[in-house]
């Protein structure tokens, strides 16, 4: 089984489109990094507005930790449109290209063969949210500086000191990372159905887009669906960024994406295990 | 031993039924060949056999055990190329085969690796990428993860598809030399000559059912042809003929041909006779026995 | 009749030098109070900060204040403070801008246990103060203030001062201020979409305030101007 999920990261690994994912990132990174050392004052000035009316803020504002978080607040979408564009592809790309046929007929059953690729877009997800991390964070500190972190909520602001931060971002981004994971399973399901590329993309995409923007409008004939909505509980990461923390919602919104991904997971796997390879 | 044996098997696809109770056995160390038209059901047949499909009822046993419970060690001793041979074109042929060596049950050394790919007559060109390769590369590549993990049965559906002259009889030597290795070989082919030439057994599928089923030579005479004389004068050609040879081969006649079953070097000797005789002969030609079988056991699926 | 005049007068007289006794302590009183911290020319200090502002939630921190003649403030830490724009720079100010406000003393009051003047700043010119009430006690010390500004509303500033206060300056000043309702760009707002955005908790004040304790007093150290400028 090992063998299976080295050859299938392996196929990871040498796919181009793989590295799409890592370039976007960096590319958004590094962009949204020059943006605020050239203009970041202003565009936090913005931000805080309404709150420099009554105070004097005085203190590192601009510093890794705040850039760190508005860059995870931005890439919401992105991120997983950049996981879904290879693990959509892991088992509806070997479909298309006729490779499926070729694996399916080994000596290792359909259920390894199934978990050996779920495993390894397991790993490729880990690796963008490391990535991803190591990008923001790291990078962000080394050239903004640490500092507290200033966070906006609707009905007004949380100041977490520095020394409070990075357990935070910790849980964050193993959070955030089973929120890809959910993406991941549900991107995997469609492409046990499919026969190219493309629609796991497309279906994955639709689907983030049009539950987003369920999400955002407030009106109470939806505040029925939301919590159906795995949209909903995606950007719970977020909360840990409170004060105090409401550890109820995150584990009940944990949980909710364990068992969506136990339910993806599953349907894709019975799918895989019984379907006949025609391609 | 029997190495494939297949038993009424079934399978439909919605409403569709692809295979209606499909039954032969295949022997070790035998060409066994899978004839029909397109749609007849070889290629699910072939599918059924490496679990790519699951049949809707019947059994199948390889190598004398059940398909279904025992899977993983019947596969690790098959090789296969299913329909076109596809691979991964980003990668290299080396690393194709190198990474198809991990699904292979078993362990298969670089040196193995390196080996077949000479074999194939791939060596030089084992670091380019797949798809620069052309398809008769391809198909070399698909019969070098055939047979690098030393399979005992090898099942090559329609292998000679997009080759060229040389290429198909590339093939057919590289299918003789695995026989004499002692492997069991099945095989679908459009190409009748190749079957008539190389297997041992054969079966003809149409609409999912086995309308023929037998040792070839024993099904074709292999050695007789159908040779078709075009006579100047039928009626002066049948009294020359009573009393010679050539009486017991002729199987029919019409007012301007008369057909023979003959083997071909004889074809140039019954014309010689027919001059000798002033018979004049204005053409001859001959269908082998093996079309005329499969026309005459596939004509009625229109 | 004559007498009945004279009663008057007398009366007049008498009101007329109360009042001019009362200007003429109003100002002395600030005199007194500028004199305690006149000799300042700068000072730095330790300061710890406690905030209780609604729709804000900070944690207590620690800091250094810089003061420098005549109007250079500047708090420095290690995080983030929220300091009102009413700050305690403010009354040192107002108290030394003897041609922009005229005090006038209005009564007594008891602050603090304290026994204080109650001294009213008016603006002479056109100023964001637009009123100040300072409650001075017999020392000079400003035991509570009232700033009124056009921007930010009133605050109110209460110090208290300990045996080690040196040039009237407070060991704790607490000061509460009137809060504007924040309004957050939806956009940037972390609980958009969030379960809980729904759930608005209105605790219904409208005051906040921040207390200060201040120690380790360092007088005329002559501050560089580049602390107040250089950057976090």
């Amino acid at each position: 089984m090992i063998k299976l999920i080295y050859a299938e990261l392996f196929k990871i690994a040498s796919k181009p489109r793989s590295y799409l994912g890592l370039l976007a990132i960096t590319v958004i990174v590094g962009l949204i990094h020059l943006a605020m050392l050239s203009d970041g004052k202003n565009y936090l000035d913005f931000i805080f507005s309404t709150f420099s009316q009554t105070f004097d803020i005085s203190g590192k504002i601009l510093n890794g930790n705040l850039i760190a978080f508005i860059i995870l607040q931005m890439l919401v979408v992105q991120m997983p449109l950049l996981v879904a564009f290879v693990t959509g592809d892991i088992i509806s790309g070997e479909s298309a290209g006729g490779t499926l046929r070729l694996l399916a007929g080994r000596p290792f059953s359909r259920t390894q063969i199934f978990f050996a690729k779920y495993i390894a877009s397991a790993v490729y997800t880990a690796v963008l949210i490391l990535w991803l991390g190591i990008l923001s964070l790291v990078v962000g500190r080394l050239l903004f500086g640490d500092g507290d972190m200033m966070v906006l909520k609707s009905d007004g602001l949380t100041v977490i000191r520095a020394h409070d931060i990075l357990w935070r971002y910790g849980i964050a981004f193993l959070i955030a990372f089973l929120s890809l994971m959910l993406i991941a399973s549900y991107s995997f399901c469609i492409s046990a159905f499919a026969d190219n590329s493309i629609t796991p993309i497309v279906i994955c995409m639709a689907t983030i887009i049009i539950f987003t923007i369920i999400g955002t409008l407030e009106i109470p004939f939806f505040d029925y669906v939301k919590p159906f909505l795995f949209t909903t509980h995606m950007i719970v990461w977020r909360n840990i960024f409170y004060q105090p923390i409401d550890w109820s919602e995150i584990t009940v919104s944990m949980a909710i994406m364990v068992a969506y991904i136990v339910g993806f997971t599953g349907v894709a796997w019975y799918h895989f295990k019984t379907k006949d390879i025609l391609s | 031993m029997k190495i494939i044996q297949i038993n009424h098997l079934v399978k439909t696809f919605n409403s569709f039924t692809a295979l209606s109770g499909v039954s032969f056995d295949v022997n070790q160390g035998e060409i066994y060949g899978l004839l029909g038209p397109n749609g007849a059901g070889k290629s699910t047949t072939m599918r059924c056999l490496l679990s790519l499909i699951t049949p809707t009822a019947g059994s199948i046993k390889l190598f004398e055990k059940e398909l279904k419970t025992n899977r993983r060690e019947i596969l690790s001793k098959v090789g296969y190329l299913i329909e076109k041979p596809d691979f991964y074109g980003y990668l290299s042929a080396k690393r194709n085969l190198n990474l198809l060596a991990a699904y292979a049950g078993k362990k298969i050394s670089s040196t193995r690796i390196a080996e077949v790919i000479e074999q194939v007559g791939l060596n030089g060109r084992e670091n380019d990428l797949v798809k620069t390769y052309s398809h008769g590369m391809k198909q070399r590549l698909g019969l070098a993860q055939v047979i690098m993990h030393d399979p005992e049965l090898i099942i090559l559906d329609e292998p000679n598809t997009g080759l060229d002259p040389l290429g198909i009889i590339e093939l057919r030597e590289f299918i003789k030399q695995l026989k004499q290795q002692g492997k069991t070989i099945i095989l679908s082919s459009h190409i009748l000559s190749e079957i008539e030439l190389i297997a041992d057994q054969m079966v003809i599928i149409n609409q999912g059912k086995v309308v023929l089923n037998g040792s070839v030579h024993d099904l074709l005479h292999q050695d007789d042809l159908h040779v078709v004389f075009e006579l100047g004068a039928v009626e002066k050609a049948t009294s020359v003929i009573q009393t010679s040879q050539w009486l017991s081969q002729l199987e029919s006649k019409t007012a301007t041909t008369m057909v023979f079953n003959i083997k071909q070097p004889e074809i140039g000797v019954l014309n010689h006779f027919f001059n000798e005789n002033n018979v004049q002969v204005t053409g001859i030609s001959y269908r082998r026995k093996l079309e005329e079988l499969y026309m005459s056991m596939t004509q009625n699926i229109k | 009749m004559k007498n009945k005049y004279s009663c008057l007068l007398v009366l007049a007289g008498i009101l007329i030098g109360q009042l001019t006794l009362q200007a003429q302590d109003a100002k002395a009183i600030v005199r007194q109070t500028f004199k305690n911290f006149a000799p300042v020319l700068d000072y730095s200090c330790k300061a710890s900060f406690n905030f209780d502002i609604p729709g804000l939630n900070i944690d207590h921190i620690d800091g250094t204040i810089f003061y420098k003649r005549p109007n250079k403030f500047r708090v420095r830490s290690n995080g983030i403070i929220f300091l009102p724009k009413q700050n305690p720079n403010q009354i040192l100010n107002i108290i030394a801008d003897t041609l922009t406000f005229l005090p006038v003393w209005i009564g007594k009051q008891t602050v603090n246990n304290t026994s204080c003047d109650i001294i009213q700043l008016v603006p002479l010119k056109d100023v964001d103060i637009v009123a100040a009430k300072l409650y001075i006690d017999a020392k000079g010390y400003v035991q509570q203030a009232q700033i009124t500004s056009k921007e930010n509303g009133t605050a109110n500033v209460i110090n208290t001062f300990d045996a080690t206060s040196k040039y009237a300056m407070p060991a704790k000043s607490v000061i509460s201020f009137d809060m504007k309702k924040f309004k957050v760009p939806k956009m940037v707002a972390v609980d958009i979409n969030s379960k809980s955005s729904t759930v608005k908790k209105d605790t219904g004040k409208t005051t906040g305030s921040v207390s200060i304790v201040f120690s380790a007093y360092q007088f005329n150290q002559k501050i560089a101007d580049s602390v107040f400028t250089e950057k976090d």
